[in-house]
């Protein structure tokens, strides 16, 4: 249709092009009461095209001169504010300039008529919209909208496409409320179906629909509107996959692989309900980021008030060690009401997870007088059942007023079993002591919270009040059995045991409320006040029995490590902050100051401890516009920490009885102050992009460990420190070469960072600590690669390189500095028949460290061969992955005073033969009644 | 605004006949974009897209205002202030505040500073469009008595224009021009946009030529940009649907 269109339009503008030139001249006059005529307005019009070939201004005594016109036939137009609009036709012929001599511009005889819309003004009646519904005018399957209107009664549509409604030509043609090509209703009813159009609106002139344009329709005209179905979209789409696999032989205990999911998302118009659930053993624990959307609840989007955003995540995240066999199901709905007014976001989901793992870790321990190994192997099973389910419900009351109530429940259900051995001896390898446990834990979780947000803007721009109020309700309880027996050696035999049959139950109890009010100002041009207060009370209470076996059950209580604990924290919080928005420049800087009480109610010895102070929350934003593509930003926000129950609760823990965990109440909340610079730029045409940044962040108060041992057993606990910091930069540069289409990237960076914790020496309860401070440095410097021909084939490469050292001042030994270096491939071919190959490659290799006894480079390759059938409807896929079966699970550390190695049992090479059916029907047209 | 306008024009015309018309002063246009559909329309509407969630967390319109200063057949246009009370993320709007047009309309030439990446000065003859009239099509814009016209740009983009003969000079906001009057009204369906005046104020502003920044030809930036098309557009087919607004936009 287009082309037709061009194809006409050029049609017409050829046609003068081989005609001569001609001039027009006259004088206007006001014969009746003698008005000057000067400027008024004389166009000429080409009679058959409507265009506007010449125009001219009437001189100060009405004359008027049109030179060098093409000759042919024209409507000429002369307009003045206070005369009447004259028009007549001429015919400009070849060598003939033409005179018109005085023209008087009182008649008001020869008015528009003969102009452009052929059967002339419209005759101007009052009267209401006329809507005729669509449905109840029965047409056949796929006619258009011309069809629909010649059966609509008191419409006629003649052979030139040509509407005539109530008596009266159709001269303005919209498609919800908005012009459709111009005025051209021809365009429009041949290529609409019928049955999408919900009503056909017919009135008169000046009406909201041509609210989008905003322009008021001074004149009245006969208007047709077709109001498009609101369900005009309306279908299905959905997968079903089917995959299986043989187990690896080389890995005991591996199971045949199975990957099947079936997904479904049905909509109509704004509704959406979608389900989706899978059962694999291949490691498929979440739904991937395009079938979340799809899928899953998705993630919600907002904005922030000066243009930000930020997206929070639908759902939650699975992750498992081992290998993880796991069953996922999942339904959401949401819907819009009553023209968007109202909003409802629902969706649960549930998620198990069956899970054997064997992790080993090798460590070696610093401290100032000695140093030792560890070596730990634990077993383990364990079945997790999560269940959650959200709502988000969004209702504009008015158009100042809104209303948002968020709610969210959660459940966790986990039952696990294990065996650990655990050894310590010393650099001669000489035992220290060796530990054998075994033990059941079970946990369950629930966690309920709701937040309602009421928004209000007031007449005066940018003036909104926010009040908003949440609860949160939390419940832990544990039921764990453990029997452990530690050996502790002297002279290479073991000197004493150390028995452990205990049932730990435990129940926490959690519950919050919160409350917030905010009040925005605009003070003047481009700044703004807000005012808040902030309130939050929390009570907190962990109740924990010990039982040690007796005679075949539980039931002896050990006081020394049982204990019912409460805390409970109350804060008002009032803050103010000021925001500045300029062309450049954004600027917004402010603070709160949290006036806090804790307390500590150890409910078990009767005793209480009271702690009030004042946390503020500084913070600020600079943000400058240093070119259009060029932007640099500072950012700096401190805030405090409260400390967590089990941090406080000044028991014991002896789960793990070589390493015991005991509360400390006296452990102060801390602060931290973060610091960042941004620059980024990026110049469109050249494609080219550098970002940047730098942060800085220090903690006063930090919470660190401090750490005692006594022959191999570590008793640790939380306490208050300053000096923990650290720094991250970063670097991009990428650009891309344009003759090959290469995206080509450089990238570099240094990280520092400095822990602190406290350690005294190995031997002997002398009592005295020393503070340790661990500083690591990273260097890395990367390249990247990125090429895409749409449709054929795109690849990827990102390479990394890495020095690293780390220095502990707690002993020389524990100094360590190795290279690491790596690469990651993905690349993607399109091949005939169908047929494409993906691939991606990790690469990882670290410089072996002659203390720990393995090899540390690994290369984990996937490959994936997919074939589309039958207009892609089916595809068939293999899949392999770890192709060359190198992926152990390994993780290296080095923190305070021990260096780690660890190594889990993963996921290793295993190929799927999977089968997918797309489903897919999506109806943009509703089926007509 | 209105008012005060409608006042001087009645003391106009009943005064000093020759100043009925008026050949300068500084015009407000309101200009509103539907987010919601222009976006979809770059970006498609496929459902579960990410893209979908971006497009329902921003403001279904954008409003900023730009003010059209003219004096002596010569005119500047430029950005003033949004109008938004929900921001939209910048650089999905396409609005660049640091652009500056200056038309001379009595040399057909103009002069714009364009801020992509850098401040291009562009320069060149004013567009000759060829306009359709709709002189029975009256509507009142600002207090003033509009015509309506109509054009094709860029081949298939339509433009509708409302002037009025009451201003003397022959332009309109960005580089439109060429009707019998000023233009004080625009929408272009394929931009989901629409240009307004508000109001009139009369005096005499000083029209400068802007002079920050690269000098290009029009041809040479829509050269430049039409590689930078072509380019995407082999890397993803759908980058043409979203170079082309951009294009229109830079070259109205």
């Amino acid at each position: 249709m287009r082309t037709f269109l061009l194809l006409a339009f050029t049609l017409i503008y050829s046609l003068p092009a081989y005609s001569q030139k001609t001039s027009i001249t006259g004088t206007l006059i006001d014969s009746l009461e003698g008005k000057s005529l000067e400027n008024a307005v004389i166009s000429l019009i080409g009679d058959k095209d409507s265009v506007l070939a010449d125009f001219t201004r009437a001189g100060a005594k009405g004359n008027f001169e049109l030179g060098a016109v093409d000759t042919g036939s024209y409507i000429l137009l002369i307009t003045h504010p206070y005369f009447a609009d004259y028009s007549d036709k001429l015919r400009l012929q070849p060598g003939k300039p033409l005179n018109l001599g005085f023209i008087d511009m009182l008649s008001k005889s020869k008015l528009l008529e003969e102009v452009v819309v052929k059967g002339g003004a419209p005759i101007r009646i009052k009267g209401d919209t006329t809507i005729y519904t669509a449905d109840s005018f029965k047409v056949r399957e796929g006619a258009n909208v011309e069809e629909l209107l010649k059966k609509l009664p008191g419409i006629q549509v003649d052979r030139n496409g040509q509407i005539t409604a109530l008596g009266e030509k159709v001269e303005r043609f919209l498609v919800d409320g908005e012009e459709f090509f111009g005025s051209d209703p021809g365009i429009a009813t041949k290529n609409l179906r019928a049955d999408i159009v919900k009503d056909v609106q017919v009135y008169k002139g000046k009406s909201d629909q041509a609210a989008f344009t905003g322009i008021d329709d001074g004149q009245s005209k006969q208007t047709m509107n077709l109001v498009l179905k609101e369900d005009k979209k309306k279908g299905y789409f959905g997968k079903l996959e089917a995959g299986a696999g043989l187990k690896n032989k080389n890995q005991p205990g591996d199971q045949d692989k199975f990957n099947n999911a079936l997904m479904f998302n049905a909509f109509k118009a704004k509704r959406k309900i979608a389900a989706y659930g899978i059962m694999s053993n291949t490691g498929k624990l979440n739904l991937d980021w395009d079938d979340r959307s799809k899928y899953g609840g998705g993630g919600e989007m907002q904005t922030t008030e000066d243009g930000g955003i930020f997206i929070t995540s639908g759902g939650d995240y699975n992750s498992s060690d081992g290998i993880p066999t796991n069953w996922n199901a999942g339904i959401h709905y949401n819907n819009k009401f009553n023209e968007d007014k109202h909003s409802l976001n629902a969706g649960y989901r549930v998620t198990k997870i069956n899970a054997p793992t064997r992790a080993t870790t090798y460590s070696r321990n610093f401290l100032p007088d000695s140093t030792w190994l560890s070596f730990s192997d634990n077993n383990s099973y364990s079945s997790n059942i999560k269940q959650g389910a959200n709502l988000i419900f969004e209702t504009k009351l008015d158009s100042m007023n809104t209303l948002k109530l968020t709610a969210n429940g959660n459940s966790n259900n986990n039952e696990s079993s294990y065996t650990n051995y655990s050894e310590n001896r010393d650099v001669d390898s000489a035992f220290i002591n060796a530990n054998t446990r075994q033990g059941k834990n079970k946990a369950d979780n629930t966690n309920i919270n709701a937040n309602l947000l009421w928004m209000h803007k007031f007449k005066k721009l940018y003036r909104t009040l926010s009040v908003n109020g949440g609860f949160n309700h939390t419940t832990a309880n544990g039921d764990a059995l453990l029997y452990s027996k530690l050996d502790f050696y002297k002279n290479g035999t073991v000197d004493s045991s150390a028995i452990i049959d205990q049932q730990t139950l435990s129940d926490n109890l959690s519950n919050n409320i919160n409350g917030r009010i905010a009040y925005t100002e605009p003070l003047m041009k481009d700044v703004y006040l807000e005012l808040n207060f902030a309130f939050n009370s929390g009570k907190n209470t962990n109740d924990r029995k010990v039982y040690a076996e007796n005679g075949g059950v539980y039931n002896r209580l050990i006081d020394s490590l049982s204990n019912n604990y409460e805390f409970n924290s109350l804060s008002n919080a009032p803050g103010l902050s000021l925001r500045l928005n300029k062309k450049k420049l954004n600027l917004s800087a402010g603070t709160s100051a949290a006036f806090t009480r804790y307390e500590q109610v150890d409910i078990s010895r009767s005793m209480v401890r009271d702690y009030q102070f004042v946390n503020h929350n500084p913070r600020a934003n600079i943000n400058y516009k240093i070119k259009p593509s060029e932007n640099l930003s500072f950012n700096y926000n401190g805030y405090g920490r409260a400390p967590s129950l089990d941090q406080l609760q000044p028991i014991p823990d002896n789960s793990d009885p070589l390493n015991i965990f005991v509360g400390n109440p006296l452990l102060k909340p801390s602060f931290n102050h973060s610091f960042r610079i941004n620059y980024n730029s990026f110049k469109m045409l050249s494609e080219r992009n550098i970002w940047a940044y730098m942060g800085y962040n220090f903690t006063q108060n930090a919470f660190v460990q401090f750490s005692e041992f006594n022959e191999g057993v570590r008793r640790y606990s939380t306490v208050n420190t300053n000096g923990v910091a650290n720094f991250n930069s970063n670097i991009n540069y990428g650009f891309k070469i344009k003759s090959i289409g290469l995206r080509l990237g450089f990238g570099g960076g240094y990280n520092f960072n400095q822990n602190v914790d406290f350690v005294n020496s190995f031997n002997a309860n002398d009592g005295v600590s020393q503070k340790n401070i661990t500083r690591s440095n990273r260097y890395r410097l990367g390249l990247d690669i990125y090429k895409s021909v749409d449709g054929k084939y795109d690849f990827g490469l990102y390479t990394h390189t890495a020095y690293n050292n780390s220095k502990a001042t707690v002993n020389a030994a524990a100094d360590a500095k190795y290279w690491s270096n790596g690469f990651n491939f993905w690349g993607n071919v399109q091949l005939p028949l169908k047929f494409e190959i993906r691939t991606d490659l990790d690469a990882n290799f670290v410089q072996k460290d002659a203390r720990f006894p393995a090899d540390n480079n690994y290369v984990i390759w996937n490959g994936f061969l997919t074939k589309k059938i039958y207009k892609d409807q089916f595809e068939a896929k293999l899949s392999v992955y770890d192709i060359l079966n190198q992926n152990r699970g390994y993780n290296r550390n080095f923190s305070s005073y021990s260096f780690t190695e660890s190594y889990r049992t993963t996921l290793q090479r295993f190929w799927l033969i999977s089968f997918v059916w797309n489903i897919t029907k999506l109806n943009t047209t509703a089926p007509s009644k | 605004m209105k008012n005060l306008i409608l006042i001087s024009l009645m003391l106009c015309a009943g005064g000093v006949k020759a100043q009925k018309f008026i050949s300068s002063g500084t015009i407000e246009f309101e200009v509103k974009t539907n987010l919601h559909k222009s976006l979809t329309d770059m970006w498609g509407d496929e459902e579960g897209d990410w893209a979908k969630s971006l497009i329902a967390s921003q403001p279904s319109f954008t409003i900023n205002y730009y003010k059209y200063h003219f004096n002596n057949g010569k005119a500047n246009y430029q950005y003033d202030r949004s109008g938004d009370t929900k921001k939209p993320i910048s650089w999905l709007t396409n609005v660049n505040e640091d652009d500056f047009w200056y038309n001379d309309y009595v040399s057909g030439r103009f002069v714009n500073q364009k801020a992509i990446d850098d401040n291009y000065i562009i320069s060149g003859e004013l567009k000759k469009v060829q306009w359709k009239l709709y002189p029975q099509d009256i509507t009142t814009i600002a207090g003033f008595n509009c015509r309506r016209a109509s054009a094709i740009l860029y081949d298939s983009v339509y433009v509708f224009a409302y002037y009025t003969d009451e201003i003397t000079i022959n332009g309109g906001p960005m580089s439109l021009n060429g009707l019998p009057g000023m233009i004080l009204g625009v929408t272009i369906p394929r931009l989901f946009t629409s240009w307004i005046a508000t109001s009139l104020t009369l005096g005499e502003p000083v029209i400068k030529e802007p002079s920050r920044g690269k000098k290009k030809s029009e041809t040479e930036l829509m050269q430049i940009l039409t590689e930078v098309g072509k380019s995407r557009a082999k890397e993803w087919k759908n980058a043409a649907r979203w170079m082309n607004p951009l294009i229109w936009r830079t070259f109205l």
